[in-house]
């Protein structure tokens, strides 16, 4: 893991400087629970506000959920790299796979737990809905080799 | 998944030990509400106070539950720390789950609900 750090409040006082945080794992449920808690430690130390990172863990966990499930599948191990960049109050976080190409996020994605009796409430389907949700942008590429997964949260300093 | 499991008249309370409850642990998490269930249980309060993540893997596991248990027996939560209830709040669970702020106020007799209606 690269880490580089240079004082808590730099993502919010406009210097150029930008933290970044690099991890690499293979598509396991485990290793992505620990890299999720890992992102969550890093913006801590780097003085995100704590709900922006409940954010930021979430819309990474259910974005790197999709690629071992979807794009590698239950029976496939694959790497998949996470790279995140602290800018001026957003965080970018780009995950990396060569798994099966990716069609692009969905263009809207509508819940409608209010109609669906509980019997037919569905227990799964939640995922984009929360990416859609909790970020300012989504970047998707794919270039025959690699699918690129880039999502943008809007970030909040820690109260002093 | 390691968890404390008690009972307090006729509610019986499963407190999770880990600290996140994702993809990673649904299935051992969905096994043990199973035995639990498949024990003669008519009421569980789940306490997630010690949760601090949740993702849409987590939530889906106590749907399945809930569903599981309904409707004749009773499954609720107590206990949801704010990145947990903002997942809950996003997907709108909060109002097809019943929510308690604490195991205390789960207690039939003492009840004060946190959801829509704003009682506390």
């Amino acid at each position: 893991m690269a880490y580089s750090r240079q004082s808590a409040t730099a993502a919010f006082d406009g210097r150029p400087y930008r933290p970044t945080l690099d991890l690499n794992i293979y598509s396991d449920l485990q290793q992505a629970s620990e890299a999720v808690a890992r992102v969550g430690k890093w913006l801590e130390h780097e003085g995100v506000e704590s709900e922006c990172i409940g954010d930021v863990m979430l819309v990474l966990a259910e974005a790197v959920n999709n690629v071992i499930e979807h794009a590698y599948g239950v029976d496939t191990r694959g790497d998949i790299e996470i790279k995140g960049t602290l800018r001026a109050q957003t965080l970018s976080v780009q995950i990396v796979d060569k798994g099966k190409p990716f069609d692009g996020p969905p263009d809207e994605v509508v819940l409608n737990t209010e109609k669906y009796e509980l019997s037919d409430m569905p227990d799964g389907g939640f995922g984009w809905f929360l990416i859609k949700s909790l970020t300012e942008d989504i970047h998707f590429s794919n270039d025959g080799v690699y699918n690129k997964l880039t999502l943008v949260v809007a970030l909040r300093p820690a109260p002093a | 998944m390691r968890m404390e499991i008690y009972e307090s008249g006729p509610i019986t309370i499963v407190m999770p030990y880990d600290r996140r409850m994702d993809a990673a642990c649904v299935i051992a998490f969905k096994a043990t509400m199973h035995d639990i269930s498949e024990s003669g249980v008519r009421h569980i309060l789940l306490d997630m106070s010690r949760i601090e993540f949740m993702d849409s893997s987590g939530l889906g596991a106590l749907i399945a539950v809930l569903k599981k248990m309904s409707p004749d027996r009773k499954f609720e939560v107590c206990g949801l720390t704010a990145r947990v209830q903002k997942v809950f709040d996003l997907t709108r669970m909060d109002r097809v789950f019943n929510i308690y702020k604490t195991v205390e106020d789960a207690i039939p007799g003492q009840r004060k609900k946190v959801g829509i209606d704003g009682v506390q």
